[in-house]
């Protein structure tokens, strides 16, 4: 069992030798909003500093198989865990990834490019982004990755293209890492792997799951030298899978079937959803409400729906709202005043509040969700992930207490994973927790206040943007509708916190 | 789609594919469930679905593409999927 881990130099490292630059694992800013909320760690770097820790004997490994099953975050421990033929990644005893290899001598095959059944290989489709299919040297400049919603995968064709990693610098980073590194002949596969997932097909929104790739010949193809041919990829609408079959001519010739996760687009909350549910009324005319998080996800379609109900909505984000919803917004004659503002910065709440009297406060801003397991290694990052979303919520009920109006509304946004957890969740929950013990707090110093907790079930949000994440899942503007309908109708009893459940909210025309 | 297979090989193929995907024979044979292994995670759930899928050729209803189900009713559906034929 050998520790390992990556900082941000590692990243940067790997994109420059292999010409991954996809923003997920670079860009802080980017990756802030995804569902990470970080920069996540380049697949191929960890299985390949994974593969070289693992002790094996590497030099006549032909082929190899590796499986994602969590992003691989910088600054952990991490443990490679190594068998006679398979290494596993864990953080605590969850595997994050699985490689297992085996040896021989190369076969030569049929091109999986050129697969029976799938259409010859033809030109370099139109682009949709501009972006040429570029490699780190010797091609043109790093660009920017390819963006493709579903659709425009599904219109790709097949594609070929030059690939020339940087391998020197590419066995540099791994010795530095683990202090050795692997064959060249496995090493540039698997860099044209998370080149062309992250770069060019899915492109910026992929999520790498997993990697087969075969060596079938130690040379490369003299006429046509770093070059790679992909098939027509598979694309499985469902769950966002992409499947490419794809040779490569590297300084051996290499057969690739990659699988990546399309990341799905998260639509804004329709105005539609919020009325269908909870119709339109002056119920809150001439009232005040401030909803911090309030310009994506559950936090706006809170807004909306409060401001369906004539409410004057004050919407705090720490990121600009979408142009899209500011439109809708306008277009439904929804009263919504939009300001820019961290929900931690306490500073520049009271800038944005100056003691503004409010009948109403939401607290929907949250920090992302990463699976964390119970494990030693990720106490810091769960501490990290309570701390953060207590600030989140602490800090604009102490910058709003003072404006509240004595008969005002306090409304906590929790979870129904209070209830019903997932395994790799416990500083979600934990945090939760202590928001719902603030809420508790809240509601017996305040007893003019009504105090509310929602526990909403997993929404089509960012928060909750995996591969499966759609499947069950309920629209943020019914859920919003279902929540401040409840609010609104139930009597609160003064000191003690009115709970609005899972069920309430996933099944709102039995709730109201 | 597969269609010459009996229930019990429809269930053996499953068998073997979890054992490829997971990386561990399911301890408690069709029985088990997501939450007796660990590292039957959510991701693995869908490659499961898919590795499935695509050796009998045929489609599984979206339900099996989040973990929680018990393998047997997996293996009903794919049996049901194919026209698997009684074992009896």
């Amino acid at each position: 069992v050998t520790g390992l881990s990556f900082g941000p130099a590692d990243l940067a490292d790997f994109a420059a030798a292999t010409g991954d630059h996809n923003p997920l694992h670079l860009d802080p800013e980017f990756a802030r909003i995804s569902t990470f909320g970080q920069p996540v760690a380049h697949g191929v770097l960890a299985a390949a500093a994974t593969l070289g820790l693992a002790g094996a004997d590497l030099a006549g490994v032909t082929q190899l198989a590796i499986d994602f099953d969590l992003p691989v975050l910088p600054g952990l421990r991490y443990r490679v865990q190594a068998g006679a033929d398979s290494a596993t990644l864990r953080l605590g005893d969850t595997r994050v990834l699985t490689i297992r290899w085996a040896a021989g001598r190369p076969v030569p095959g049929q091109d999986s490019a050129d697969r029976p059944g799938r259409p010859a290989l033809g030109r370099e489709p139109a682009d949709p982004s501009g972006c040429p299919p570029t490699g780190p040297s010797g091609c043109a400049p790093a660009g920017q990755p390819r963006v493709l919603s579903g659709r425009q995968l599904t219109r790709l064709r097949a594609e070929a293209g030059p690939y020339r990693p940087d391998l020197p610098s590419l066995h540099g980073l791994l010795r530095r890492i683990t202090g050795t590194s692997i064959p060249g002949r496995l090493a540039e596969p698997l860099a044209w792997a998370s080149f062309f997932a992250g770069m060019r097909t899915p492109g910026r929104d992929a999520l790498l799951a997993g990697i087969r790739m075969s060596v079938v010949a130690d040379a490369g193809d003299p006429v046509n030298p770093g070059t790679y041919r992909v098939g027509v990829p598979r694309f499985d609408e469902r769950t966002g899978l992409v499947t490419l079959d794809a040779r490569l001519h590297g300084r051996s010739t290499a057969d690739l079937t990659v699988s990546a996760f399309l990341r799905h687009r998260i639509e804004l909350p329709s105005l539609s959803e919020t009325t269908e549910a909870l119709p339109r009324s002056d119920r809150l005319a001439g009232r005040t409400v401030l909803v911090v998080g309030g310009s994506r996800g559950l936090g706006a379609a809170l807004a909306c729906c409060l401001a369906g109900q004539a409410a004057r909505v004050l919407a705090l984000s720490s990121r600009p709202a979408p142009p899209e919803l500011v439109r809708r917004c306008r277009a439904g004659r929804l009263a919504i005043d939009w300001a820019c503002c961290d929900a931690g910065d306490a500073e520049g709440l009271s800038a944005v509040l100056r003691g503004l009297p409010l009948d109403g406060l939401v607290l929907a801003a949250a920090p992302r969700v990463v699976g964390l397991p119970l494990s030693p290694e990720a106490v810091p990052a769960c501490v990290a992930h309570v701390d953060e979303a207590i600030r989140l919520a602490l800090t604009p009920l102490a910058a709003a207490a003072r404006g509240l109006r004595e008969d005002a509304f306090v409304l906590f946004v929790s979870s129904a994973a209070m209830t019903r957890s997932q395994r790799l969740w416990p500083h979600y929950v934990a945090a939760k927790a202590a928001l719902e013990g603030l809420a508790g707090h809240t509601a017996q110093h305040h007893p003019g206040w009504r105090v509310a907790v929602a526990r909403p079930p997993r929404m089509r949000t960012e928060m909750a943007n995996g591969p499966a994440s759609a499947f069950g899942a309920v629209p943020p503007g019914a859920a919003a509708a279902a929540i401040i309908a409840r609010l609104l109708s139930a009597a609160a009893t003064p000191g003690q916190v009115q709970f609005i459940d899972g069920a309430a909210i996933a099944h709102p025309t039995t709730a109201r | 789609m597969r269609t010459d297979l009996s229930s019990r090989q429809v269930r053996d193929i499953i068998v073997v594919i979890f054992e490829d995907i997971i990386g561990a024979a399911p301890p408690r044979g069709l029985d088990t469930t997501p939450d007796d292994l660990d590292d039957w995670s959510s991701l693995a759930q869908i490659r499961l679905l898919h590795a499935i899928e695509e050796h009998l050729g045929c489609l599984l209803d979206e339900r099996f593409l989040t973990a929680g189900p018990a393998l047997a009713e997996l293996a009903d559906a794919a049996c049901a999927a194919v026209g698997a034929r009684n074992d009896s």
